[in-house]
This record gives structure tokens, C-alpha cells and sequence, in this order.
């Protein structure tokens, strides 16, 4: 079947995409991937649409932040089973230090605000674009990247110190 | 700080993936399905679902009540796993129509149930907490195994089926197993997961076979293919699930006999019916009549499949799902089907 060839390819092919965003979005790779599983499960009933899209990528990537968001207002963590045990990690980079304050510094931020930073400097979005994904206004980007980044900063020197 | 290199450590490499595309697709699957009953056929049908519809479950113990209305009426004895002398004999081939086992203890707090039956595997889940499976003959579950104490003098052994579930199969009879798995995090701990599905397993009812009590005549063969799995479900009421919601529904499927948990290949001829309580809302795109019914169709032909939905049927709305069959057989398979009145 065509439709669903298509969509397999497709999540096949983007799938270490969407994990790293997803991993992003919530500092855990566990829920990444719940949050995934979710996700390309609502691509597989929107397939259709979301096939017809000049930019299925930017489609999607808008499924999986409802998602996240999604789970944060409903609690939907709190009723997904996670494994107990930490998947393996990859393999350590000269700057792994460096990576995990700077992660755990945007694992302190409030999800609206790291969700925004994830938007706009991983994915390179504009303003507007990330405005549109989280259904907010350009303003409103702009004062929760300016205050994400000041928490950001905040969170690093206190790590520091 | 360099903003834009913040997330750039993570684009290295990618720990082990515990995404599913598979369960994905299937879980689609079935969204699919149910919304386009409940919109009485506005969205295309991708591949017909895994299951839907129910069957209610009894805790204080025997066999679960039939699902449907009219429960346990004329549901006849018919060839069951066990002998006259109280051996077990499982056969080769299942017959999806009967009830082979029976729940003897369950833990509270599981009310939603669904259970699939084919011909080489029966699965009752509760909650999806806890799973019941019986295999046919010669189906020996695979993966690695460690040794667990006896249930009710049978051989059995804990199945390593991962770190969520705690798995306990049995040897029912020469070549043949039934299996119990409970949910870890349900049941507390390995330890408890491990006395929980001892339990169950121990409590398990076998015996006479008693034939499924469905809501209408469900015959063995249908358009030259063989009934090959039949789906019940039942969700428990909730305030919060709207006026299309649909406490129990039983799915039948005729076509060739694959593993229950698979998807159907993409070629596969395939003829499902539904049928569920009637609502209102799932006729407010009706867009013709069948027998006088009101009723819903449409095509999706680059899926090579079609459907048929007939509203109020002695109460029920009956869904005929094809694929890779022409249109106009959905139609005679709706004829030839006898339902008895639900109220």
C-alpha cells in the first residue's frame, strides 16, 4: 500500500531527527522516545494531510511540540510506563562536560521557554515560524527567548559557582 | 555563550531506539477505524484495524460473562482442551468462535478488556496490565527461559520478554502452552509481577469449550474466506467520554490465517464487520440506504479498500471493512448476516 509505504519511509527516515528534537524538548531520552512513539502514532492517522504539506517536516516537528505540550497541561508522563533502566548512552565527546551543564541548565528551564530556545537555535526557525508552532505571539517569542536565555545563563553561572 | 551552539553535542550519536514504527502504524490503525465509524465514514480507511469491541469480565471468578448483550443465551458446549480423563488436548488449529479459558483470579482495578481469537493464538487482555495467551499446538513460545515453579503441576518457566513485563508460560498439555503477563509497574515489583502472574496462571479455568455469544450469526466462511479472527472489547463507562462513545464492539475478520499481532500484508483480501451499539452521531453522514437501513459508503482505492456502515440494525451499527474485494461485496456479506435485537 502506497500511503503507508510512504509514511514508513518517511519515519525511517527521520526518526534520529525527531528524537534528538524530542530529546531537546524534554532532557530524557525515555520520554523522547514516548514522545515519538506518540507522535509519528498521530502522523500515522493524519497521514494523509500531513503527506500533502509544503513542509512535512515542519508538520511533524509541530506534532511532536503539541505533544510535549500536550503532556505537560494532562499529565500524560505520569500515565506512560518508563523502563527503569537508562538506555545506553553514546559514546563520550571531548566536550561531554560541557554538554551536560549546558543540558542541565535547559533541563531547569519551564518547558514553554526551553521548548522556545529548541525552536528557534536547533532548528533555526524565525520568530514568526516558532510564534506559529507554539500558537503564541511573535512578542511572546521574543520575551520567552530573551527570558530563556537570561534563565539560561543564570542556571550556568549557579552550576559554576 | 554561543546560542546557536547549545544543542550542537546532541547531534552525536543516538542511544539504542525503543520507537516502534510497527506499533505505531498498528495503533494508527485502529484510531483510524474507530473515528471513521463514530464519523459514519468521512476519513479513508488505511488497513483495517486490530481489534475493537468487548467483552465484560467477572473478578469473583469462573468464565468472563459474554461481552455482548444477551450474555451466556445459547451459547452451546462444543469441543474444549479438556479430556474426559483430565488431560489437556489442545488442538492445532483454534476455533476463533470458542471460549477456551476463563479468568479464576484477577488483582482489582482492571475494568477495560479486550480479547482476540484466531485459530493459532487466543489473547484476553485486562487493562493491557495483564495478558492471557493460549497458543495452539506445536505454537511454543520463543525467547530465552528460566525455570519457574510448577502451575498446578505443570511445567512452567518465566519468559524474558523485558524489563516491563513479567511473563510466566506453561505447558498445558504435550505441545502446547499458555502464557501469563503481567505488567511490572502494575504489579509493584518483579517479585509481586512474578506472585501476581503465578496467581492468575494457577487460577486459570479450562474445560468444556462454550461458544462465543455474538450479536448475530457469525458464519464460519464468508465469501469463499475463512473466518480467521474475532475482537471484543469493552471499555468501562466514563463521564468524560463524550456522546460517540461506544462501551464494547466485536470485530470479526475473514481472510488467511496470519499471526494475530501482525498487520495484514498490503495484498491481503481481507472482509472485517463490526458491530457495535448504535449512536445517533454515527449517522450523520449517512449518504444512502441498504435494506432500508440508513446507511454510509465510500472507496479508497489507492488502499484497494472500501466500506459499507448500516446504522440501527436491530440496534447495532454494523461496519463491513474490504479489501481487495469489489465494493459491491460488502453489501452481500450484510445480508447475510441475522442480528438479535440489542436494548
Amino acid at each position: 500500500m502506497r500511503h503507508e509505504q510512504a509514511y514508513e519511509d518517511y519515519v525511517q527516515l527521520r526518526l534520529p531527527w525527531l528524537r534528538r528534537v524530542a530529546y531537546l524538548l524534554c532532557q530524557d531520552w525515555h520520554r523522547a522516545d514516548d514522545l515519538v512513539q506518540v507522535t509519528i502514532t498521530r502522523l500515522y492517522v493524519h497521514w494523509r494531510k500531513a503527506a500533502k504539506a509544503d513542509n512535512l517536516d515542519g508538520y511533524v516537528r509541530t506534532m511532536l511540540l503539541r505533544v510535549f505540550l500536550g503532556e505537560k497541561r494532562t499529565g500524560w508522563g505520569s500515565r506512560v510506563h518508563l523502563t527503569a533502566e537508562p538506555v545506553d548512552r553514546p559514546a563520550e565527546t571531548a566536550d561531554h562536560e560541557t554538554g551536560l551543564e549546558v543540558r542541565a541548565a535547559l533541563r531547569d528551564l519551564p518547558d514553554r521557554q526551553r521548548a522556545t530556545l529548541v525552536l528557534r537555535f536547533y532548528l533555526d526557525l524565525s520568530v514568526t515560524d516558532t510564534a506559529e508552532a507554539l500558537r503564541c505571539s511573535e512578542g511572546t517569542v521574543k520575551s520567552q527567548t530573551a527570558r530563556g536565555l537570561e534563565a539560561l545563563r543564570r542556571n550556568l553561572i549557579v552550576r559554576e559557582s | 555563550m554561543d546560542t546557536r551552539e547549545l544543542f550542537g553535542d546532541v547531534d552525536g550519536e543516538l542511544p539504542p531506539s525503543r520507537v516502534d514504527v510497527g506499533l505505531a502504524m498498528r495503533d494508527g490503525q485502529r484510531t483510524v477505524r474507530r473515528r471513521r465509524v463514530v464519523a459514519s465514514g468521512t476519513a479513508g480507511l488505511a488497513v483495517l484495524a486490530v481489534f475493537t469491541a468487548g467483552a465484560l469480565i467477572t473478578q469473583s471468578g469462573g468464565l468472563p460473562s459474554a461481552a455482548v448483550p444477551g450474555a451466556g443465551q445459547g451459547a452451546g458446549a462444543t469441543p474444549g482442551v479438556v479430556a474426559a480423563d483430565g488431560s489437556m488436548q489442545v488442538p492445532e488449529r483454534l476455533d476463533p468462535l470458542v471460549r477456551y479459558a476463563g479468568w479464576g483470579w484477577l488483582p482489582p482495578g482492571l475494568s477495560s478488556y479486550r480479547a482476540t481469537r484466531s485459530t493459532d493464538v487466543v489473547y484476553m487482555l485486562l487493562a493491557d496490565k495483564v495478558t492471557f495467551r493460549m497458543h495452539a499446538k506445536f505454537r511454543k513460545p520463543p525467547g530465552a527461559t528460566t525455570p519457574a515453579p510448577d502451575v498446578n503441576h505443570r511445567t512452567a518457566m518465566w519468559l524474558d520478554m523485558g524489563s516491563q513485563t513479567v511473563s510466566l508460560y506453561w505447558q498445558l498439555g504435550p505441545d502446547a502452552w499458555a502464557g501469563v503477563s503481567v505488567d511490572r509497574e502494575f504489579a509493584g515489583s518483579e517479585a509481586q509481577g512474578k506472585e501476581m502472574a503465578l496467581r492468575i496462571a494457577g487460577a486459570m479455568q479450562f474445560g468444556p469449550g462454550q461458544r462465543l455469544d455474538l450479536p448475530a450469526n457469525v458464519p464460519a466462511a464468508m465469501d469463499g474466506m475463512p473466518l480467521r479472527e474475532i475482537m471484543v472489547r469493552r471499555t468501562p463507562d466514563s463521564p468524560s467520554q463524550g456522546s460517540s462513545f461506544t462501551p464494547w464492539s466485536v470485530s470479526v475478520e475473514y481472510g488467511p490465517s496470519v499471526a494475530v499481532v501482525d498487520p495484514p500484508a498490503p495484498s491481503t483480501q481481507l472482509i472485517r464487520i463490526s458491530i457495535m451499539p448504535y449512536l445517533p452521531v454515527h449517522a450523520e453522514k449517512a449518504n444512502t440506504t441498504v435494506d432500508g437501513f440508513r446507511a454510509a459508503t465510500g472507496a479508497d482505492p489507492g488502499a484497494s479498500a472500501s466500506w459499507l456502515n448500516v446504522y440501527d440494525v436491530s440496534g447495532y451499527t454494523v461496519a463491513i471493512d474490504l479489501k481487495h474485494k469489489p465494493e459491491n461485496v460488502a453489501t452481500a456479506v450484510f445480508r447475510q448476516l441475522t442480528f438479535r435485537p440489542y436494548s
